[in-house]
């Protein structure tokens, strides 16, 4: 129940009051006798006797029931539509973190949740509508209906596993906002463990039920676990967190590749960390650590991680004059340069198939293969690119540049003395201008990464220049898919750029389940929320174009903290302009007007009797 | 006091005359003390004349009538006696009936029982043929019935018997001296009262004019059952039904202990004083049937035989 008017709340004040008007002067029932002769000399009793004992009369009580009814119709009451018969709509909010997965007290914090709700779908009246929200490091809608679709509900309920190491609580709050209906009373049921993300105090249009699962449990984590390569040696960095009151003396083992490198004891003070690092010899491509944290949350007790990622290129340069481009291109990492003269260039050639970039250096093919494109000084003969007669060059030498992988270079002082001037197409952008030629052009056409230099190379001083070697390294990087990060905390959201030829990209989970995407230029995963190892592969027409693992850890400094959290605040206000919840609650003052006066005039026959 | 009409047929009198037949079997005691005429009555009077039946004798004396003269006693004394018996005789009947507000409190009220009683005894009266006198009162003795001394009046004594409407407030201490300075003869005085709103000094001041041998005074206390278990509680104005005056009390069972003592000591006070003076004390409940309970009471206590 709500108060539209909250201050009305002051006239019970009434009551009080009309408690003290009765003390000081009880209302008498007049009664006739024969005679007071024998009533004048029964002992006389001194008045404020009375004020020490109030008179529980009948009119006393009509009296403080007439005054608390209108006190609180002043005070505009309204109440949710369930109570008054409507149908009632319950958005619940289950956390689905990893923290979550703890067990406490014989089953975990999820399955007690999972419990609660089915609770609430049994609880469910006729036309009452229940939705469930699963909130981890995104909210999705997972289930929704009336009571009818009660084992849908619970078979998507089942389906939900604890994961990812975020609780948009935030977000989970808004949808469930958008998911109440308005002609609907309805409440939000958060089913957590605390675990989440400070939220700000904020208003929400329906009444939030926060209800905190589980208790104070002690718990040990890797919540930091990282590596770099520095002079033939592998650095490996672990943090390790103790929650819990009490110090802890535990063993941490560190394995390189699946075999155990070394085992170091380690005490962490209470509600404390500590830092790890060790020196070892470079080749290993993967590490994990694992520590024995004897506690009721084993996901975080362990940490993986990739050993410097790489993705190689297969880029195929053609061009009759390509020692400047090899020098450049051979200082990218992880770039495998196979060069051909424009006259050998195959479109269909094996070179050309295994490509993932194609640099084309004062050539165009007749037709433009399946990978990344780096089109140097095109010919006017050109089909695919449309490039007009040459012009003068320019008196001038003003630059234009804009972009993220021109930022920071400078092209002045660079001669660029023969420039063809192309005809923009619709899909390409220009980067770098002179004089408003354009200079160097990027775009995307279907899957298809292409970037136009318009200028010619080699009549340039361009080569001999610090900047080129940025210039190609960036443009590289640019056209390609870039590596995957050494390891992701779980719910993080990957970010892929497959390889242009990439048709379809497989996600397989730690437990060996498949999931298979579409291949787009860029892709969003944000399945990754078990701990493990995840296996990304890039496939093509041909086969697998990329295969690699991505490491997945969930110890972070708050989702492993399982100590309660204050839940946050929220105010359930009602806006005047808000129709929505206004048709959802119910005036009740003029009832409780209603009944006061009925209560006065009983009290007015009671009176004259 | 305005009255429901269920209560005003309650308390409405009405004439049995059946009951009045039964009643006629009854005869008021009356002291032998109170002066009579004796060529009427049913009362033993004090005057012993000649007699046809014997339980006296004197001297003869000039002018007796020979027929009263005992020879046989003659025969053996040799003196002339003349034989002397009890005579009869009648007597004032006085009903004095209270009529003041304080007699309409109740179902059946207390009016109505007196009604009935100065009826009752009226009716007996005039049946023996004594002298009745029915004086209503309030403060002041109101107009009276009577005397009458027939039971050819006895309609018009049972008509203002029924007229008697409730007036102001009781005064019985001066009516009673009043009524004892007026008539003089004395007689049989019956009061039917609550007696309310007078001291018990004050009702001992009236009875003090009204004394044997020429009074016999019977007082009939009328006393609603309500008065001496009063149900009430809580917080009441009481308002006097006399008087108009009103008394907040809050009643509980401390002041209904107190009030059930002060009507306790009062009734005995009333009661003394009627011994003191001569004066019979009977105490009715107003919820008593006459006949059933009334007349065998009043039988008990030799009022009536």
């Amino acid at each position: 129940m709500a108060f539209a008017l909250p201050l009305g709340l002051l006239a019970l004040l009434a009551i009080p009051i009309i408690i003290i008007l009765h003390l000081i002067r009880e209302r008498r029932k007049r009664v006739m006798v024969p005679s007071l002769i024998h009533w004048r000399k029964v002992p006389y009793r001194r008045p404020d006797n009375r004020m020490h004992q109030l008179p529980l009369t009948l009119l006393l009580l009509l009296h403080i029931i007439a005054a608390g009814l209108l006190g609180i119709a002043l005070a505009q009451p309204q109440i949710a539509g369930a109570v008054l018969g409507r149908a009632e709509q319950t958005v619940v909010i289950v956390d689905t973190s990893t923290s979550m997965a703890t067990v406490d007290g014989g089953s975990t914090r999820f399955a007690q949740a999972q419990n609660r709700v089915r609770d609430l779908i049994s609880g469910m009246g006729n036309n009452d509508r229940l939705t469930v929200i699963a909130a981890g490091p995104s909210a999705q809608i997972v289930a929704a209906g009336e009571q009818g679709d009660a084992p849908l509900i619970e078979a998507a309920l089942d389906e939900l596993i604890p994961g990812g190491t975020r609780t948009n609580i935030a977000d989970a709050i808004t949808l469930a906002e958008t998911a109440l209906r308005s002609d609907q009373s309805g409440q939000i049921v958060v089913l957590t463990d605390s675990a989440v993300p400070t939220i700000p105090a904020r208003n929400v249009i329906t009444p939030v039920d926060w209800q905190t699962i589980g208790s104070e449990q002690p718990n040990r984590a890797i919540i930091a676990f990282a590596s770099r390569e520095t002079g033939g040696t592998l650095q490996v960095y672990a943090r390790v967190a103790n929650y819990a009151p009490s110090p802890f003396d535990t063993q941490l083992e560190l394995y390189g590749d699946e075999e155990l490198v070394e085992t170091r004891n380690i005490s962490i003070e209470a509600n404390g960390e500590t830092e790890l690092t060790w020196n070892l010899p470079s080749g290993y491509a993967e590490l994990r650590a694992t520590l024995d944290g004897n506690d009721g949350l084993s996901q975080d007790d362990q940490a993986l991680l990739t050993v410097a990622p790489t993705r190689t290129i297969n880029t195929l340069l053609v061009s009759d004059s390509p020692d400047a481009l090899q020098r450049a291109l051979s200082a990218v990492s992880g770039v495998s340069i196979e060069t051909v003269a424009s006259i050998d260039y195959d479109g269909a050639s094996e070179l050309q198939q295994r490509a993932d970039l194609t640099i084309f250096d004062g050539f165009v093919p007749p037709e433009w293969p399946s990978s990344a494109l780096l089109v140097i000084n095109p010919p006017e003969s050109s089909n695919l690119i449309e490039v007009l007669p040459s012009t003068p060059r320019p008196e001038r030498r003003a630059f234009n540049q804009r972009g993220a992988i021109l930022e920071g270079l400078s092209f002045e002082g660079i001669n660029f003395s023969s420039i063809r001037r192309v005809n923009v197409p619709e899909w390409a952008t220009t980067q770098l201008t002179i004089e408003d030629i354009p200079l160097i052009l990027r775009g995307r056409e279907g899957t298809r990464e292409i970037a136009i230099w318009t200028f010619d190379l080699h009549s340039s001083n361009l080569s001999s220049r610090l900047t080129f070697p940025l210039l190609v390294s960036r443009t590289v990087r640019d056209l390609n898919a870039t590596p995957l990060p050494p390891a992701l905390q779980a719910g993080e959201e990957l970010q892929l750029f497959p390889n242009s030829r990439t048709t379809e990209v497989e996600i397989i989970d730690p437990s060996g389940q498949v999931e298979r995407v579409a291949s787009r230029t860029s892709l969003t995963v944000e399945t990754l929320t078990q701990p493990g190892w995840y296996r990304i592969i890039e496939q093509g027409r041909e086969g697998p174009l990329f295969d690699n693992r991505i490491a997945v850890n969930t110890g972070t400094a708050l989702e492993s903290d399982l100590q309660p959290q204050s839940a946050p605040t929220f105010s359930h206000t009602i806006t005047q302009s808000d129709d929505m919840i206004e048709r959802r609650m119910a005036d009740l003052w003029p009832w409780l007007v209603l009944a006061a006066l009925i209560v006065l005039a009983f009290e007015w026959g009671y009176v004259l009797r | 006091m305005r009255q429901s009409p269920r209560r005003a047929a309650e308390n409405t009198f009405i004439v049995d005359e059946d009951f009045l037949q039964r009643l006629e079997r009854l005869n008021i005691q009356a002291k032998r003390t109170l002066r009579g005429n004796p060529a009427s009555g049913e009362h033993p009077s004090r005057q012993q004349l000649p007699t046809a039946i014997v339980n006296d004798h004197r001297p003869y004396s000039a002018g007796d009538d020979y027929r009263h003269v005992d020879w046989n006693a003659y025969a053996r004394q040799e003196q002339v006696l003349v034989k002397l018996g009890d005579t009869e005789q009648d007597i004032d009947v006085h009903l004095l009936a209270d009529a003041s507000r304080s007699m309409s409190w109740g179902t059946p009220s207390k009016l109505l029982m007196a009604q009935q009683l100065v009826a009752a005894l009226g009716y007996l009266a005039l049946s023996q043929s004594d002298r009745v006198r029915i004086t209503p009162f309030s403060n002041i003795a109101l107009p009276s019935f009577g005397p009458a001394q027939s039971k050819g009046r006895l309609m018009e004594l049972m008509h203002f018997v029924g007229a008697i409407q409730p007036q102001k407030q009781t005064a019985l201490g001066p009516v009673l001296k009043q009524y004892a300075t007026t008539h003089g003869r004395g007689g049989l005085l019956v009061i039917c009262s609550d007696l309310l709103n007078d001291a018990p000094e004050a009702l001992d001041e009236g009875l003090r004019l009204l004394t044997p041998p020429r009074w016999q005074v019977l007082i009939m206390h009328l006393i609603d059952p309500r008065e001496l278990q009063p149900d009430l509680e809580g917080a009441l104005d009481l308002e006097d039904s006399e008087t108009g005056q009103r008394l907040a009390l809050t009643i509980d069972t401390d002041v209904l202990t107190a009030y059930r003592q002060n009507m306790f000591t009062w009734q005995e006070q009333l009661a003394n004083s009627c011994a003191r003076r001569g004066a019979t004390y009977a105490r009715i409940m107003t919820d008593w049937p006459l006949e059933r309970t009334v007349v065998p009471y009043l039988r008990a206590r030799q009022i009536l035989q």
